[in-house]
């Protein structure tokens, strides 16, 4: 376990996830773009912008289980409760999901592909774990959101 | 209350966590295999389409028993002793990133029409089998990367010990 400190790891975390998240949001509007100028792509056309597009999410969740083996024993344990929790509610909500759409309550959805929610199901449940957890160990709103929901690497003076 | 204070957590023994587990996970489960088979039969029932009310009271029972399991394995993990804890973890999180992240890839090959969409079921009704199964795995490689044999597994809710 390759621990560094706090400050370090949020650094190094900072370090890849923004340019990941921008080279996400770029792919996913220009892979999109490129595939409709394209009218009718060839399916490995279509398979690479799709790989493509999923890498930096991919990345996302690599750099989190990098970051929690980093980081200070603490910070570790403060945000694998919260992803743990996060991830919980998530994948109840998708058995749940899958169910009703199975006996036909929510009819499947033909424009677009319901796990892509899965990620941002992931990271706003994962988020809201956090800051409600915080509060339950008695810290304040303000200080839970300033002690970094959703590991964006903000550097928290320690 | 002190800043930094902890979740209160119940700490019991290994063994009475795994007991409390066991407890609740097999009528849970028993019953959720048996609604499996109830709950379509019930609909089939019906002449026609059956009311939308009861699709969905069938559809999120189905579901709950599943919801039931991650809540067992928190509280588990909350109980249990510490060694316990740490390689459970150690196998719970990264089979969640697997999970998540073949969902994400799944779900931008699908956007793309490179895989079909789903018509029958969606693959949202994969994602938990998907995620025992990935766990399973993790945690088996985990063990053998310890050097541990593969037979009397500490598995969680386990009666031995």
């Amino acid at each position: 376990m390759a621990e560094t400190s706090f400050r370090e790891a949020a650094r190094r975390y900072r370090r890849l996830f923004w340019p990941a998240m921008i080279s996400y949001a770029v792919i996913c509007i220009s892979g999109a773009a490129l595939l409709k100028a394209l009218d009718q792509p060839a399916p490995w056309v279509s398979a690479i912008v799709a790989l493509a597009t999923a890498i930096p999410a991919v990345a996302s969740v690599w750099l989190l289980a990098r970051f929690v083996r980093e980081t200070d024993e603490y910070t570790r344990k403060i945000q694998t409760e919260a992803m743990l929790s996060g991830g919980a509610i998530m994948l109840s909500l998708a058995a749940v999901w899958g169910f009703l759409e199975l006996y036909g309550v929510i009819p499947p959805m033909k424009d677009f592909p319901v796990v892509l929610l899965m990620w941002f199901a992931f990271f706003f449940f994962y988020g809201a774990s956090f800051v409600v957890q915080q509060l339950h160990r008695g810290e304040t709103l303000r200080s839970a959101l300033k002690n970094d929901p959703l590991c964006l690497g903000r550097d928290v003076a320690k | 209350m002190t800043p930094h204070a902890e979740l209160p957590v119940p700490e019991v023994t290994y063994k009475g966590a795994n007991r409390r587990y066991r407890r609740i996970f097999i009528p849970v489960m028993t019953f959720y295999v048996v609604f499996c088979f109830v709950g379509p039969l019930l609909m089939m029932l019906y002449e026609g389409a059956p009311p939308i009310w009861l699709m969905a009271t069938v559809g999120v029972i189905s579901g709950v028993p599943i919801a039931v399991v991650f809540w067992l394995i928190g509280r588990y993990l909350r109980e249990t002793d510490e060694f316990t804890r740490q390689i459970q973890l150690d196998a719970l999180l990264p089979a969640a990133g697997i999970t998540l992240s073949l969902a994400v890839i799944w779900g931008f090959l699908e956007l793309y029409l490179v895989v079909p969409r789903a018509k029958i079921f969606s693959p949202m009704i994969m994602v938990g089998p998907a995620f025992f199964f990935f766990y399973s795995m993790t945690f088996t490689a985990q063990r053998i990367l310890r050097g541990e044999s593969l037979k009397d597994v500490p598995h969680i809710g386990t009666r031995e010990r």
